[in-house]
Protein backbone atom coordinates (compact mmCIF):
# COMPACT_ATOMS: atom_id res chain seq x y z
CA UNK A 1 0.00 0.00 0.00
CA UNK A 2 2.84 2.35 0.82
CA UNK A 3 4.20 1.90 -2.70
CA UNK A 4 1.43 4.00 -4.21
CA UNK A 5 1.95 6.79 -1.69
CA UNK A 6 5.69 6.62 -2.16
CA UNK A 7 5.13 6.99 -5.92
CA UNK A 8 2.72 9.90 -5.47
CA UNK A 9 5.07 11.78 -3.15
CA UNK A 10 8.08 11.24 -5.42
CA UNK A 11 6.14 12.50 -8.43
CA UNK A 12 4.90 15.57 -6.56
CA UNK A 13 8.36 16.42 -5.25
CA UNK A 14 9.82 16.15 -8.76
CA UNK A 15 7.42 18.72 -10.15
CA UNK A 16 8.69 22.31 -9.94
CA UNK A 17 5.21 23.75 -10.42
CA UNK A 18 3.90 21.58 -7.58
CA UNK A 19 6.71 22.73 -5.27
CA UNK A 20 6.03 26.36 -6.22
CA UNK A 21 2.33 25.89 -5.51
CA UNK A 22 3.05 24.37 -2.11
CA UNK A 23 5.50 27.17 -1.26
CA UNK A 24 3.13 29.99 -2.14
CA UNK A 25 -0.19 28.53 -1.10
CA UNK A 26 0.07 29.51 2.59
CA UNK A 27 1.20 33.16 2.16
CA UNK A 28 -1.20 33.53 -0.75
CA UNK A 29 -4.22 32.72 1.39
CA UNK A 30 -2.93 34.76 4.30
CA UNK A 31 -2.63 37.79 2.03
CA UNK A 32 -5.75 37.54 -0.08
CA UNK A 33 -8.34 36.51 2.47
CA UNK A 34 -9.60 39.46 4.43
CA UNK A 35 -10.74 37.33 7.32
CA UNK A 36 -12.70 38.67 10.21
CA UNK A 37 -12.45 35.28 11.81
CA UNK A 38 -8.88 33.93 11.63
CA UNK A 39 -10.03 30.47 12.68
CA UNK A 40 -11.65 29.96 9.29
CA UNK A 41 -8.53 31.15 7.52
CA UNK A 42 -6.31 28.59 9.28
CA UNK A 43 -8.94 25.96 8.64
CA UNK A 44 -8.94 26.95 4.98
CA UNK A 45 -5.14 26.78 4.72
CA UNK A 46 -5.11 23.39 6.37
CA UNK A 47 -7.68 21.83 4.07
CA UNK A 48 -6.33 23.48 0.94
CA UNK A 49 -2.83 22.07 1.57
CA UNK A 50 -4.28 18.62 2.35
CA UNK A 51 -6.66 18.72 -0.62
CA UNK A 52 -3.81 19.71 -2.93
CA UNK A 53 -1.73 16.77 -1.71
CA UNK A 54 -4.62 14.32 -2.04
CA UNK A 55 -5.83 15.35 -5.45
CA UNK A 56 -2.58 16.20 -7.26
CA UNK A 57 -1.52 12.56 -7.78
CA UNK A 58 -4.81 11.96 -9.61
CA UNK A 59 -4.09 14.98 -11.81
CA UNK A 60 -0.56 13.74 -12.53
CA UNK A 61 -1.89 10.34 -13.55
CA UNK A 62 -4.36 12.07 -15.86
CA UNK A 63 -1.86 14.47 -17.44
CA UNK A 64 0.87 11.84 -17.82
CA UNK A 65 -1.60 9.09 -18.86
CA UNK A 66 0.05 6.73 -16.38
CA UNK A 67 -3.06 4.86 -15.20
CA UNK A 68 -2.27 1.97 -17.56
CA UNK A 69 1.33 1.89 -16.37
CA UNK A 70 0.35 1.74 -12.69
CA UNK A 71 -2.14 -1.02 -13.39
CA UNK A 72 0.48 -3.08 -15.21
CA UNK A 73 2.48 -3.26 -11.97
CA UNK A 74 1.96 -6.19 -9.60
CA UNK A 75 -0.63 -4.42 -7.51
CA UNK A 76 -4.36 -5.10 -7.45
CA UNK A 77 -6.95 -2.46 -8.18
CA UNK A 78 -8.36 -2.97 -4.70
CA UNK A 79 -4.97 -2.10 -3.21
CA UNK A 80 -4.73 1.00 -5.39
CA UNK A 81 -8.12 2.23 -4.14
CA UNK A 82 -7.38 1.44 -0.49
CA UNK A 83 -3.99 3.17 -0.77
CA UNK A 84 -5.66 6.34 -2.03
CA UNK A 85 -8.19 6.30 0.80
CA UNK A 86 -5.58 5.64 3.46
CA UNK A 87 -3.33 8.35 2.04
CA UNK A 88 -5.81 10.95 3.32
CA UNK A 89 -4.40 10.49 6.84
CA UNK A 90 -0.68 10.95 6.16
CA UNK A 91 -1.45 13.82 3.80
CA UNK A 92 -3.54 15.46 6.51
CA UNK A 93 -0.66 14.94 8.92
CA UNK A 94 1.82 16.45 6.45
CA UNK A 95 -0.58 19.34 5.92
CA UNK A 96 -0.80 20.05 9.68
CA UNK A 97 3.00 19.92 10.12
CA UNK A 98 3.73 21.93 6.98
CA UNK A 99 1.13 24.64 7.63
CA UNK A 100 2.07 24.77 11.31
CA UNK A 101 5.77 25.30 10.57
CA UNK A 102 4.96 27.83 7.86
CA UNK A 103 2.72 29.88 10.15
CA UNK A 104 5.24 29.62 12.97
CA UNK A 105 7.98 30.98 10.69
CA UNK A 106 5.71 33.82 9.53
CA UNK A 107 4.87 34.62 13.13
CA UNK A 108 8.47 34.49 14.34
CA UNK A 109 9.77 36.59 11.48
CA UNK A 110 7.28 39.31 12.42
CA UNK A 111 5.86 39.55 8.89
CA UNK A 112 2.38 38.90 10.14
CA UNK A 113 0.91 38.18 13.51
CA UNK A 114 -0.72 34.83 13.04
CA UNK A 115 -2.39 32.73 15.61
CA UNK A 116 -1.79 29.00 15.65
CA UNK A 117 -4.47 26.50 14.97
CA UNK A 118 -5.53 24.25 17.78
CA UNK A 119 -6.27 20.54 18.16
CA UNK A 120 -10.04 21.01 17.88
CA UNK A 121 -9.63 22.80 14.58
CA UNK A 122 -7.26 20.13 13.28
CA UNK A 123 -9.84 17.50 14.22
CA UNK A 124 -12.56 19.34 12.34
CA UNK A 125 -10.32 19.79 9.32
CA UNK A 126 -9.55 16.06 9.34
CA UNK A 127 -13.26 15.20 9.43
CA UNK A 128 -13.91 17.68 6.64
CA UNK A 129 -11.13 16.20 4.48
CA UNK A 130 -12.28 12.62 5.09
CA UNK A 131 -15.81 13.67 4.12
CA UNK A 132 -14.72 15.53 0.97
CA UNK A 133 -12.36 12.70 -0.03
CA UNK A 134 -15.26 10.26 0.34
CA UNK A 135 -17.15 12.33 -2.23
CA UNK A 136 -14.38 12.95 -4.74
CA UNK A 137 -12.66 9.54 -4.77
CA UNK A 138 -15.56 7.55 -6.28
CA UNK A 139 -15.81 10.19 -9.03
CA UNK A 140 -12.08 9.88 -9.74
CA UNK A 141 -12.28 6.10 -9.90
CA UNK A 142 -15.48 6.08 -11.96
CA UNK A 143 -15.33 8.85 -14.52
CA UNK A 144 -12.96 9.45 -17.38
CA UNK A 145 -10.15 11.90 -16.75
CA UNK A 146 -11.86 15.11 -17.85
CA UNK A 147 -15.06 14.56 -15.88
CA UNK A 148 -13.10 13.52 -12.78
CA UNK A 149 -11.02 16.69 -13.04
CA UNK A 150 -14.21 18.73 -13.20
CA UNK A 151 -15.43 17.14 -9.98
CA UNK A 152 -12.09 17.91 -8.32
CA UNK A 153 -12.16 21.53 -9.45
CA UNK A 154 -15.76 21.87 -8.30
CA UNK A 155 -14.95 20.70 -4.78
CA UNK A 156 -11.65 22.59 -4.70
CA UNK A 157 -13.08 25.94 -5.76
CA UNK A 158 -16.40 25.36 -4.00
CA UNK A 159 -14.60 24.65 -0.72
CA UNK A 160 -12.45 27.75 -1.08
CA UNK A 161 -15.38 30.04 -1.89
CA UNK A 162 -17.45 28.66 0.97
CA UNK A 163 -14.65 29.03 3.49
CA UNK A 164 -13.76 32.51 2.12
CA UNK A 165 -17.28 33.67 2.75
CA UNK A 166 -17.43 32.13 6.19
CA UNK A 167 -14.08 33.74 7.07
CA UNK A 168 -15.16 37.16 5.90
CA UNK A 169 -18.60 36.92 7.44
CA UNK A 170 -17.03 36.30 10.86
CA UNK A 171 -19.09 33.22 11.52
CA UNK A 172 -17.96 31.25 14.52
CA UNK A 173 -15.31 28.81 13.37
CA UNK A 174 -16.64 26.17 15.72
CA UNK A 175 -19.69 25.88 13.51
CA UNK A 176 -18.22 23.67 10.86
CA UNK A 177 -20.85 22.22 8.56
CA UNK A 178 -23.39 20.21 10.58
CA UNK A 179 -21.22 20.80 13.61
CA UNK A 180 -23.97 22.69 15.30
CA UNK A 181 -26.51 19.96 14.64
CA UNK A 182 -24.59 16.92 15.84
CA UNK A 183 -22.18 16.17 18.64
CA UNK A 184 -18.53 15.74 17.61
CA UNK A 185 -18.79 12.01 18.30
CA UNK A 186 -21.92 11.56 16.18
CA UNK A 187 -20.36 13.62 13.42
CA UNK A 188 -17.19 11.52 13.54
CA UNK A 189 -19.18 8.29 13.37
CA UNK A 190 -21.25 9.57 10.42
CA UNK A 191 -18.15 10.69 8.51
CA UNK A 192 -16.34 7.39 9.19
CA UNK A 193 -19.37 5.43 7.92
CA UNK A 194 -19.50 7.58 4.78
CA UNK A 195 -15.75 7.06 4.32
CA UNK A 196 -16.02 3.25 4.57
CA UNK A 197 -19.07 3.09 2.26
CA UNK A 198 -17.29 5.34 -0.20
CA UNK A 199 -14.21 3.08 -0.13
CA UNK A 200 -16.34 -0.03 -0.79
CA UNK A 201 -18.10 1.77 -3.65
CA UNK A 202 -14.78 2.91 -5.17
CA UNK A 203 -13.33 -0.62 -4.99
CA UNK A 204 -16.39 -2.01 -6.81
CA UNK A 205 -16.26 0.75 -9.41
CA UNK A 206 -12.52 0.47 -10.07
CA UNK A 207 -12.41 -3.33 -10.11
CA UNK A 208 -15.03 -3.45 -12.85
CA UNK A 209 -13.86 -0.52 -14.92
CA UNK A 210 -12.16 -0.60 -18.31
CA UNK A 211 -8.99 1.50 -18.19
CA UNK B 1 1.90 -28.96 -23.12
CA UNK B 2 2.71 -26.12 -20.69
CA UNK B 3 2.01 -22.80 -22.30
CA UNK B 4 3.31 -19.51 -21.00
CA UNK B 5 0.24 -17.74 -22.38
CA UNK B 6 -3.15 -19.29 -23.16
CA UNK B 7 -6.03 -17.29 -24.55
CA UNK B 8 -9.23 -19.28 -24.93
CA UNK B 9 -12.48 -17.98 -26.48
CA UNK B 10 -11.77 -14.47 -25.26
CA UNK B 11 -14.59 -12.05 -25.91
CA UNK B 12 -14.91 -8.33 -25.34
CA UNK B 13 -17.80 -6.26 -26.57
CA UNK B 14 -17.72 -2.52 -27.17
CA UNK B 15 -20.42 -0.38 -28.77
CA UNK B 16 -18.72 -0.40 -32.16
CA UNK B 17 -16.32 -3.34 -31.99
CA UNK B 18 -16.29 -6.91 -30.71
CA UNK B 19 -13.36 -9.17 -30.04
CA UNK B 20 -14.93 -12.45 -31.12
CA UNK B 21 -13.98 -15.43 -28.97
CA UNK B 22 -10.32 -15.46 -29.93
CA UNK B 23 -7.94 -18.28 -28.98
CA UNK B 24 -4.19 -18.81 -29.25
CA UNK B 25 -1.28 -20.19 -27.18
CA UNK B 26 2.36 -19.27 -26.72
CA UNK B 27 5.04 -21.76 -25.65
CA UNK B 28 7.98 -20.82 -23.43
CA UNK B 29 11.12 -19.66 -25.22
CA UNK B 30 9.44 -18.30 -28.34
CA UNK B 31 8.49 -14.98 -29.88
CA UNK B 32 4.93 -14.63 -31.06
CA UNK B 33 4.11 -11.81 -33.43
CA UNK B 34 0.58 -10.55 -33.07
CA UNK B 35 -0.29 -8.89 -36.34
CA UNK B 36 -3.30 -7.19 -37.80
CA UNK B 37 -4.36 -3.90 -39.31
CA UNK B 38 -5.14 -0.87 -37.15
CA UNK B 39 -8.34 -1.38 -35.19
CA UNK B 40 -8.29 -5.16 -35.57
CA UNK B 41 -8.19 -5.83 -31.81
CA UNK B 42 -4.47 -6.17 -31.02
CA UNK B 43 -4.32 -3.56 -28.26
CA UNK B 44 -7.67 -4.72 -26.89
CA UNK B 45 -6.32 -8.27 -26.58
CA UNK B 46 -3.16 -7.08 -24.84
CA UNK B 47 -5.16 -4.88 -22.47
CA UNK B 48 -7.37 -7.85 -21.65
CA UNK B 49 -4.33 -10.01 -20.90
CA UNK B 50 -3.02 -7.24 -18.61
CA UNK B 51 -6.48 -6.87 -17.03
CA UNK B 52 -6.68 -3.23 -18.07
CA UNK B 53 -9.94 -4.12 -19.78
CA UNK B 54 -12.61 -6.43 -18.38
CA UNK B 55 -13.46 -9.43 -20.55
CA UNK B 56 -17.05 -10.40 -21.29
CA UNK B 57 -16.20 -14.08 -21.47
CA UNK B 58 -13.37 -16.51 -22.13
CA UNK B 59 -10.25 -17.51 -20.32
CA UNK B 60 -6.74 -16.13 -20.06
CA UNK B 61 -3.99 -18.13 -18.39
CA UNK B 62 -0.48 -16.84 -17.90
CA UNK B 63 2.19 -19.25 -16.63
CA UNK B 64 -0.68 -21.77 -16.42
CA UNK B 65 -2.61 -19.63 -13.93
CA UNK B 66 -5.79 -17.63 -14.23
CA UNK B 67 -4.84 -14.04 -14.96
CA UNK B 68 -7.38 -12.57 -12.56
CA UNK B 69 -7.03 -14.95 -9.64
CA UNK B 70 -3.24 -14.72 -9.66
CA UNK B 71 -3.01 -11.20 -11.06
CA UNK B 72 -0.27 -9.87 -8.78
CA UNK B 73 1.89 -12.97 -9.00
CA UNK B 74 1.55 -13.00 -12.78
CA UNK B 75 2.25 -9.30 -13.27
CA UNK B 76 5.35 -9.65 -11.14
CA UNK B 77 6.73 -11.92 -13.87
CA UNK B 78 5.54 -9.91 -16.89
CA UNK B 79 7.52 -7.16 -18.55
CA UNK B 80 5.04 -4.86 -20.22
CA UNK B 81 5.97 -2.37 -22.92
CA UNK B 82 3.33 0.04 -24.13
CA UNK B 83 2.96 1.44 -27.64
CA UNK B 84 3.08 4.94 -26.19
CA UNK B 85 5.45 5.15 -23.28
CA UNK B 86 3.56 6.89 -20.56
CA UNK B 87 5.76 7.85 -17.66
CA UNK B 88 5.84 10.84 -15.35
CA UNK B 89 7.49 13.38 -17.62
CA UNK B 90 9.02 15.48 -14.82
CA UNK B 91 10.95 12.55 -13.40
CA UNK B 92 14.43 11.50 -14.41
CA UNK B 93 15.17 7.96 -15.58
CA UNK B 94 16.63 7.16 -12.18
CA UNK B 95 13.65 8.58 -10.27
CA UNK B 96 11.20 6.67 -12.45
CA UNK B 97 13.24 3.52 -12.02
CA UNK B 98 13.08 3.90 -8.24
CA UNK B 99 9.29 4.08 -8.39
CA UNK B 100 8.92 1.07 -10.69
CA UNK B 101 11.50 -0.99 -8.78
CA UNK B 102 9.52 -0.68 -5.54
CA UNK B 103 6.63 -2.64 -7.07
CA UNK B 104 8.57 -5.72 -8.22
CA UNK B 105 9.74 -8.49 -5.91
CA UNK B 106 12.68 -9.48 -8.11
CA UNK B 107 13.93 -6.10 -9.28
CA UNK B 108 17.60 -6.27 -10.26
CA UNK B 109 19.33 -2.90 -10.09
CA UNK B 110 22.55 -4.25 -11.57
CA UNK B 111 20.71 -5.56 -14.60
CA UNK B 112 18.89 -2.24 -15.04
CA UNK B 113 22.14 -0.29 -14.87
CA UNK B 114 23.69 -2.61 -17.45
CA UNK B 115 20.81 -2.04 -19.84
CA UNK B 116 20.91 1.72 -19.29
CA UNK B 117 24.60 1.67 -20.15
CA UNK B 118 24.09 -0.60 -23.14
CA UNK B 119 21.28 1.61 -24.45
CA UNK B 120 23.31 4.80 -23.92
CA UNK B 121 20.72 6.36 -21.64
CA UNK B 122 21.65 9.01 -19.10
CA UNK B 123 20.02 8.11 -15.75
CA UNK B 124 19.81 11.80 -14.88
CA UNK B 125 17.96 12.72 -18.06
CA UNK B 126 14.36 13.76 -17.55
CA UNK B 127 11.85 11.56 -19.29
CA UNK B 128 10.34 14.54 -21.11
CA UNK B 129 13.70 15.13 -22.84
CA UNK B 130 13.90 11.59 -24.27
CA UNK B 131 13.07 10.84 -27.89
CA UNK B 132 10.48 8.18 -28.68
CA UNK B 133 13.21 5.66 -29.41
CA UNK B 134 15.00 6.42 -26.15
CA UNK B 135 11.75 6.11 -24.23
CA UNK B 136 11.21 2.73 -25.84
CA UNK B 137 14.69 1.66 -24.78
CA UNK B 138 13.97 2.84 -21.23
CA UNK B 139 10.71 0.87 -21.29
CA UNK B 140 12.60 -2.19 -22.41
CA UNK B 141 15.22 -1.73 -19.70
CA UNK B 142 12.42 -1.54 -17.11
CA UNK B 143 10.62 -4.57 -18.56
CA UNK B 144 13.81 -6.63 -18.55
CA UNK B 145 15.12 -5.76 -15.11
CA UNK B 146 12.76 -7.70 -12.86
CA UNK B 147 13.39 -11.19 -14.21
CA UNK B 148 10.21 -11.21 -16.26
CA UNK B 149 9.58 -14.46 -18.07
CA UNK B 150 6.99 -13.08 -20.43
CA UNK B 151 7.52 -9.80 -22.24
CA UNK B 152 4.33 -8.31 -23.66
CA UNK B 153 4.82 -5.48 -26.11
CA UNK B 154 2.15 -3.40 -27.76
CA UNK B 155 3.46 -1.93 -31.02
CA UNK B 156 6.97 -1.30 -29.68
CA UNK B 157 8.42 -0.36 -33.05
CA UNK B 158 5.58 1.86 -34.20
CA UNK B 159 6.78 5.37 -35.03
CA UNK B 160 10.46 4.49 -34.68
CA UNK B 161 12.97 5.08 -37.45
CA UNK B 162 14.53 2.00 -39.12
CA UNK B 163 17.79 2.28 -37.15
CA UNK B 164 16.03 2.31 -33.79
CA UNK B 165 13.67 -0.44 -34.94
CA UNK B 166 16.56 -2.66 -35.90
CA UNK B 167 18.22 -1.99 -32.52
CA UNK B 168 15.03 -2.92 -30.67
CA UNK B 169 14.67 -6.10 -32.71
CA UNK B 170 18.28 -7.07 -32.01
CA UNK B 171 17.64 -6.58 -28.29
CA UNK B 172 14.54 -8.78 -28.45
CA UNK B 173 16.46 -11.44 -30.29
CA UNK B 174 19.10 -11.37 -27.58
CA UNK B 175 16.48 -11.66 -24.83
CA UNK B 176 15.16 -15.04 -25.96
CA UNK B 177 18.58 -16.61 -26.28
CA UNK B 178 18.26 -18.08 -22.78
CA UNK B 179 15.16 -20.01 -24.03
CA UNK B 180 13.22 -19.31 -20.85
CA UNK B 181 11.68 -16.00 -21.76
CA UNK B 182 8.87 -15.55 -24.24
CA UNK B 183 7.83 -12.46 -26.10
CA UNK B 184 4.35 -11.55 -27.24
CA UNK B 185 4.77 -8.71 -29.65
CA UNK B 186 1.96 -6.85 -31.42
CA UNK B 187 2.70 -4.86 -34.53
CA UNK B 188 1.38 -3.89 -37.90
CA UNK B 189 4.93 -3.65 -39.25
CA UNK B 190 5.21 -7.22 -40.42
CA UNK B 191 8.78 -6.96 -41.70
CA UNK B 192 9.90 -6.71 -38.05
CA UNK B 193 8.44 -10.12 -37.38
CA UNK B 194 9.97 -11.79 -40.39
CA UNK B 195 13.30 -11.31 -38.69
CA UNK B 196 12.51 -12.45 -35.17
CA UNK B 197 9.14 -14.19 -34.72
CA UNK B 198 8.66 -17.93 -34.30
CA UNK B 199 4.87 -17.84 -34.32
CA UNK B 200 2.43 -15.48 -35.96
CA UNK B 201 -1.09 -14.82 -34.78
CA UNK B 202 -3.06 -12.78 -37.25
CA UNK B 203 -6.15 -10.93 -36.08
CA UNK B 204 -8.55 -9.08 -38.30
CA UNK B 205 -11.80 -7.38 -37.38
CA UNK B 206 -11.78 -8.97 -33.92
CA UNK B 207 -11.23 -12.53 -35.17
CA UNK B 208 -8.12 -14.67 -35.23
CA UNK B 209 -7.47 -15.57 -38.86
CA UNK B 210 -4.61 -17.93 -38.01
CA UNK B 211 -2.10 -18.66 -35.28
CA UNK B 212 0.77 -20.74 -36.65
CA UNK B 213 4.54 -21.15 -36.76
CA UNK B 214 5.99 -18.48 -39.05
CA UNK B 215 7.94 -20.98 -41.14
CA UNK B 216 4.79 -23.01 -41.83
CA UNK B 217 3.05 -19.87 -43.00
CA UNK B 218 5.84 -18.82 -45.30
CA UNK B 219 5.93 -22.39 -46.64
CA UNK B 220 2.18 -22.69 -47.05
CA UNK B 221 1.23 -19.37 -48.56
CA UNK B 222 2.29 -18.25 -51.99
CA UNK B 223 1.81 -15.24 -54.19
CA UNK B 224 0.54 -16.20 -57.62
CA UNK B 225 0.95 -13.83 -60.56
CA UNK B 226 -0.29 -14.20 -64.08
CA UNK B 227 -2.10 -12.67 -67.03
CA UNK B 228 -5.79 -11.82 -66.97
CA UNK B 229 -6.48 -14.30 -69.77
CA UNK B 230 -6.07 -17.29 -67.45
CA UNK B 231 -8.00 -15.86 -64.51
CA UNK B 232 -11.33 -17.68 -64.59
CA UNK B 233 -13.86 -18.35 -61.82
CA UNK B 234 -12.25 -21.67 -60.88
CA UNK B 235 -8.90 -20.00 -60.34
CA UNK B 236 -10.45 -17.08 -58.47
CA UNK B 237 -11.84 -19.48 -55.91
CA UNK B 238 -8.32 -20.65 -55.08
CA UNK B 239 -7.31 -17.24 -53.78
CA UNK B 240 -7.67 -15.80 -50.31
CA UNK B 241 -7.14 -12.33 -51.73
CA UNK B 242 -6.86 -11.12 -55.28
CA UNK B 243 -5.60 -7.92 -56.89
CA UNK B 244 -6.43 -7.33 -60.50
CA UNK B 245 -4.89 -4.73 -62.80
CA UNK B 246 -4.96 -4.18 -66.55
CA UNK B 247 -1.60 -5.96 -66.76
CA UNK B 248 -2.56 -9.05 -64.82
CA UNK B 249 -3.47 -10.39 -61.42
CA UNK B 250 -1.76 -11.15 -58.13
CA UNK B 251 -3.43 -13.54 -55.72
CA UNK B 252 -2.60 -15.11 -52.38
CA UNK B 253 -3.19 -18.81 -52.00
CA UNK B 254 -2.70 -21.24 -49.18
CA UNK B 255 -2.72 -24.16 -51.59
CA UNK B 256 0.17 -23.54 -53.92
CA UNK B 257 0.61 -27.19 -54.91
CA UNK B 258 -2.90 -27.48 -56.31
CA UNK B 259 -2.47 -24.30 -58.35
CA UNK B 260 0.90 -25.52 -59.60
CA UNK B 261 -0.70 -28.78 -60.72
CA UNK B 262 -3.46 -26.93 -62.53
CA UNK B 263 -1.62 -24.10 -64.24
CA UNK B 264 2.01 -24.29 -63.14
CA UNK B 265 3.54 -23.40 -66.48
CA UNK B 266 1.55 -20.23 -67.04
CA UNK B 267 1.98 -18.71 -63.61
CA UNK B 268 4.68 -17.03 -61.60
CA UNK B 269 4.60 -18.31 -58.02
CA UNK B 270 6.56 -16.47 -55.32
CA UNK B 271 6.89 -16.89 -51.59
CA UNK B 272 4.47 -14.61 -49.79
CA UNK B 273 5.74 -12.21 -47.17
CA UNK B 274 3.81 -11.69 -43.94
CA UNK B 275 2.71 -8.36 -45.35
CA UNK B 276 1.34 -10.08 -48.48
CA UNK B 277 -0.53 -12.56 -46.29
CA UNK B 278 -1.93 -9.82 -44.09
CA UNK B 279 -2.92 -7.44 -46.90
CA UNK B 280 -4.53 -10.09 -49.09
CA UNK B 281 -6.33 -11.70 -46.16
CA UNK B 282 -7.80 -8.37 -45.11
CA UNK B 283 -8.81 -7.48 -48.66
CA UNK B 284 -10.18 -10.94 -49.33
CA UNK B 285 -12.40 -10.82 -46.27
CA UNK B 286 -13.53 -7.32 -47.07
CA UNK B 287 -14.58 -8.45 -50.57
CA UNK B 288 -16.16 -11.71 -49.41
Amino acid sequence: MLKIMNKDLRVMLASKSQIALMLFIVPLFLLIVDANNMGWLYFLILIIVAYTLIITPFSFDVSNKTIGLINSFPISRKEIVISKYLSVFPYMFISVIYSGIYLWVINKSGILGVDYFNIAMIGRACLYMIFVSSLIFPANFKFDARLAQLVNVFFYSGGIVLTFNLAEANINSNLVFLGNLYSPLTLTVVVVIIYILSMILSIRIYENRDL
Amino acid sequence: MDYILEVNKLRKEFKDFTLKDISFNLEPGYIMGFIGPNGSGKSTTIKLIMNLLKKNSGEIKVFGKDHLKYEKEIKDRIGFVYDENYYYEDLSIKQMKNIVASFYSQWDDRKFNNYIKEFNLNPRAKIKTLSKGMKMKFSLAVALSHNAQLIIMDEPTSGLDPVFRREILDILHEIIQDEKKSIFFSTHITTDLEQIADYITFINNGEVVFSQPKDDLIERYGLVKGGMDILDDNLRREFIGLRETSLGFEGLSSNIDRIKDKLGEDLLIEKASLEDIMVHSVRGRANA
